[in-house]
Order: structure tokens, then sequence, then C-alpha cells
């Protein structure tokens, strides 16, 4: 059984042009939510608010570069800004979610790129081929962080909401796991050797992948560029020393017995 | 005054969602995170402000104390038993109070479940479930029981 050539479908320069719509797509969606929607003049507001509060006591003096690096290892890649609740049982599957999610699209979204620009006639093994490999380990780590996730949303959780009832902030969750379920459907039909079944999944395969980047405008998914910034601002703030959270307190009242 | 949530600090962990008596902080449909659904019905326990881990809670103060154009903001600290306060007025001063909310250790007052359970028959008389003894007092005053009443404690 020989693997169907994608290429015969779908042109090289034809999946170039895919992936740059949806690059694009993406960066439209994401700069109408927070320009068009006065997102960011709103944040720039709530900035100064917060900062009008003054100094505190906690200025560290720290190097803006260092608070960056920070924040960039501790509190993005490795998802530490999940991990605030303090309460293991919520923070640690919630983080373990989160961090499948996280690195599962951004190994998932280097190698498509890769595909579409470096190597777009590749028609390899994914058994063998090394960007294969990575684009499965991508999609899986995003399946499973995605299904971990659909048990850890806060409104199933907290709410005690069904686990079948969707709400427009499930819709980029979905739309992804969905992607991907398809992406492993055309895999495994291409390695099947079928043209038509290749054809008719690809025909469902582009749109499906499409739609989550494109509809960025309308789901969570910007919170991906929101949460670092406000992140590395909230740390830059309390190393110049501005908090508008009041002093520690200097005693303590717990008394021993 | 009722609560309300910053949404660039809230990080969605539902916690308030679970703490709140009034069953008002819910989860927002658009960007799961947490708001307060009927600020009208808020019952102003702010324990949801206190406990916020992110500080993404704050409060509008009553206006004897906060008047108008007003800020105020809560730092919780269990370890040293405290809550903190900071206001800044409309003028641009700054006030900070901070107020005791307990003097044992997080953690260490037993759950009504750690005790054992009372006798039935203790139902009839004047004193509460474990008085006097988890009172750490000897003896408590009580009205002399009715020769009917007295006949169903056994004790």
């Amino acid at each position: 059984m020989v693997a169907v050539n994608i290429n015969m479908f779908l042109p090289a320069s034809y999946f170039r042009l895919y992936v740059l719509i949806l690059v694009l797509g993406a960066v439209l969606g994401i700069l109408y939510d927070a320009v068009g929607r006065g997102k960011l003049k709103a944040y720039r507001h709530e900035r100064e608010w917060k900062r009008s509060f003054g100094g505190t006591a906690g200025e560290t003096h720290a190097s803006h570069a260092s608070v960056i690096t920070r924040v960039l290892i501790r509190n993005i890649l490795f998802s530490g800004e999940i991990a605030s609740c303090r309460e293991a049982n919520i923070d640690r599957p919630r983080r373990a979610a989160h961090l499948l999610l996280f690195w599962g699209f951004i190994i998932s979204a280097l190698s498509m790129l890769l595909k579409a620009f470096v190597y777009p006639t590749l028609n390899a093994s994914p058994l063998t081929n090394p960007l294969e490999i990575s684009t499965n380990t991508g999609n899986a780590m995003l399946l499973l962080g995605g299904l971990l996730m659909l048990f850890m949303r806060v409104n199933v959780r907290s709410e005690k909401d069904s686990m079948f009832r969707l709400i427009r902030a499930d819709m980029f969750l979905f739309s992804v796991i969905l992607a991907i379920i398809f992406q492993f459907i055309l895999e495994f039909v291409d390695l099947s050797g079928s043209l038509l079944a290749t054809e008719i999944v690809l025909i469902l395969y582009l749109p499906v992948t499409a739609f989550p980047f494109l509809s960025m405008a309308w789901s969570k998914f910007p919170h991906i560029v929101y949460k670092p910034i406000y992140a590395m601002h909230r740390e830059i703030d309390a190393a110049d020393g501005y908090s508008h959270l009041p002093n520690p307190s200097k005693v303590s009242f717990i008394k021993e017995d | 005054m009722p609560t309300f949530v910053y949404m660039t600090m809230c990080d969605g962990c539902g916690k308030c969602v679970e703490l709140c008596p009034s069953d008002i902080m819910h989860i927002d449909p658009v960007n799961r995170r947490a708001y307060n659904v009927e600020p009208d019905m808020c019952w102003e326990c702010y324990t949801c402000v206190k406990y916020c881990p992110e500080h993404a809670i704050d409060v509008r103060g009553y206006a004897d104390f906060a008047p108008l154009g007003h800020g105020v903001t809560v730092l919780r600290e269990p370890e040293k038993g405290a809550v903190s306060w900071k206001i800044k007025y409309r003028d641009g001063r700054i006030k900070e109070f901070t107020f005791p909310i307990r003097t044992t250790k997080w953690g260490s007052i037993k759950s009504p479940r750690d005790y054992p359970a009372p006798r039935e028959d203790l139902i009839h008389t004047q004193l509460l479930s474990h008085e006097p003894e988890y009172l750490k007092v000897e003896k408590l005053p009580t009205l002399p029981l009715l020769s009917k009443e007295a006949s169903r404690v056994k004790n």
C-alpha cells in the first residue's frame, strides 16, 4: 500500500497561500480584538490607574531584562500563571493541560510553517521523518491537553455545568480538537492509499483547520498574547516599586499555642 | 458596595464562584473569567475579594469612608492572620489599614465533622453540641429544667 501524495490535490504554492491566510487571519483577528474593540485602550487606562496607587515597600531594583526573562521562563514557558490558585488539585491538572496545549500548539504551528515554506513537497513516512514525527507529537499533545482541559473548564468544575454544555468560550478549544482529529484522519486515509478518501477528507480538513485561526476575533484565543503582556507589565511595575496592593502587614496576629 | 472583577487579572480558577455565598460570581461565557452577575444582590461579605489569589477582585468602598472616585484594594495574608486594605481617595491621598482576621494558624480549626456525634437525648438540653467543654469553661449558666425535660436527659 502506497501513501497518497497530497501535493496532487493541493499544490505546494496553494498550501503556502493557505498557511499565509491562516497567519494573516490570526494576526488581524487579534488586532481587531485588541484595537478595534478598545481593549488595548482600556488596558492602558487600567494600568495607569493601578500605577496611580503609588509605590510600596516592594521595590526590587531588578532590571527590566531580568524581569522579562523570569516571566518568560516561569510564567509563560512553564505556565506558572496557572499555578496561582494554591490548591494542588486545581492547579496541577490545569497547568498540565495548559502546558500540553501551549507546547503542542507551538510544535504543530512551527511544523506546519516548516512544511509550507521549507519542505513544500515533503511526502515522507510519519514514523521515520523528523518533521512528520514532530507534527504528530505536537498534534497528540494538543489533543491530549484539549481533552484534559474539557474536564478542567472552570464552568464545568466550579459551576457544575454539564460536560456537553457549550458556551462561546469553548469555541476555540473544540475547534482545535476537531482540527487535530481531522489532521489524524487525513494522515490515516493518506497512508491507506485511497485517492478518493484522501481527497474528500482534505476538502473537509482545510476549512476545519482554518476555523480556529480565522475566528480569533470572536474566540478566547487572543489571551495567548494578552496574558504574557499583562504578566510582564505586572512584574515590571512590581520591580519598579508600583503596586496597587497594600503593603504587607508588619505584624503577625497568629498566636502560637 | 458590590465587588467587580478585573478581567485582565482574573485567571479563571473559579474559587470565587465556589465561595460566593450569594452565588452571584459566575463565569463569563465569552472569556471564561469570573464576573459579578448581580451586583445589586451582593452581600458585601468580600469573601471573594479577600480570597482571590490574583487580587483580581476589587470593591467599591462604602461612601462613609471612601467617597466617589476612590479605589480600594485588598491583600490577604493567611500566614499572618491579617487582611490589609488600601484606599486611594480622589484627591490622591492614600490610606492603609490592617485588620486581624484570626489568631490561630490557618487550617488549625477542626471541622464539625471531626468532632464525635453528640448523643440524641442531649437535644433536650439548653446547651449546644459539645458545650461547655469545647468552649473551655467548666459550666455555662442555664435555666433550671422542668421535671418533664429533666427526665428526658439521662445525665
